[in-house]
């Protein structure tokens, strides 16, 4: 099909020399995707859950085994210390990564909902019901 | 150049001249495209720009078992519906249709030149259905024949040959109920 007929019958038009500009902008696509610069926060999401999920897994398991103990093997009291300054070393900062002091607008919100899938239903009753 | 000789010219390693050979055959075809199914310049424009990066992201595991034609027109097809479904929510969202919404848009079109007749013509491929709007496009604009159709939407010849059979009256009826 000859280009120039694409778009006799619809009466839509573009704007003088159009097609050269997007040419020559789609062809930096290659460049632009291969300069694309991951952000340290979407590399650092995988490290940060694992740790996270070692964390939840030593309180997970202090808790059961502190439950389960008799009295008489009760920890000191500088072993304890020791132990929480273990956690806090993975945990504390690592939230700073997730948010960031901007604030989401409700354009932001439906857009994310939309994004992830979630039904009209399901965003229309979180938004009419407030 | 051919789309078997710009498939070539990626394997054997020159990818941004086989890109660009690419570009330069498809996009203005894919811009009528999407342009068609959104109704606006500026959404068509970006649009055609998130097509091209998905077709250079995903061009490595292009195998060649469809034509590149079909290829890149799947991606397009479904970056449009994609986009009219987000449409549909955000317009369904101020309580509106997504028909009255593109309407709007047709109305307000800066960059049309045509008369009534085919504002109205347009009008009414915006009120059709997803699917029939799908085939419609494709077979009445673009020409492509049904089994090509058939690769780029995943629907059977005979099922896209009803819902083009339901579009064209559907179309047919709202210029006759629309006109003067």
């Amino acid at each position: 099909m000859d280009n120039k007929d694409l778009h006799k019958t619809t009466g839509q038009t573009v704007p003088e020399g159009y097609f050269e500009n997007l040419q020559m902008r789609l062809s930096e696509i290659p460049e632009k995707e291969k300069t694309k610069v991951v952000p340290l926060r979407t590399k650092l999401v995988p490290y940060v859950s694992l740790a996270a999920g070692f964390a939840i897994l030593l309180a997970v398991g202090n808790f059961v085994l502190r439950s389960t103990a008799t009295s008489t093997t009760a920890t000191s009291e500088d072993e304890e210390q020791l132990y929480y300054a273990s956690l806090l070393s993975t945990t504390v900062g690592y939230e700073d990564l997730y948010y960031d002091e901007e604030t989401a607008d409700e354009d932001d919100i439906i857009n994310y909902l939309i994004e992830s899938g979630t039904s009209l239903n399901q965003i229309a009753s979180v938004r009419f019901s407030e | 150049m051919t789309d078997r000789e710009i498939v070539e010219e990626y394997r054997n390693g020159s990818q941004e001249k086989a890109f660009n050979a690419l570009v330069k055959a498809y996009s203005e075809r894919i811009y009528w495209h999407v342009r068609r199914f959104v109704c606006s310049h500026e959404d068509a424009d970006d649009l055609v720009q998130e097509v091209f990066v998905k077709v250079w992201k995903y061009l490595p595991g292009f195998r060649g078992e469809s034509e590149l034609f079909t290829w890149i027109y799947k991606i397009a097809t479904n970056e449009a519906l994609n986009f009219l479904h987000k449409q549909k929510i955000r317009a369904a969202l101020q309580f509106e249709s997504l028909t009255t919404e593109l309407e709007r848009k047709i109305d307000d079109d800066p960059y049309f030149n045509g008369d009534n007749a085919l504002r109205l013509l347009n009008k009414a491929i915006a009120s059709l259905p997803e699917k029939q709007k799908t085939v419609f496009l494709l077979r009445y604009y673009d020409e492509i024949p049904y089994e090509q159709i058939s690769e780029i939407t995943g629907t059977s010849v005979g099922a896209l040959k009803a819902s083009y059979h339901f579009a064209y009256e559907k179309v047919r009826g709202f210029l006759e109920k629309n006109k003067d």
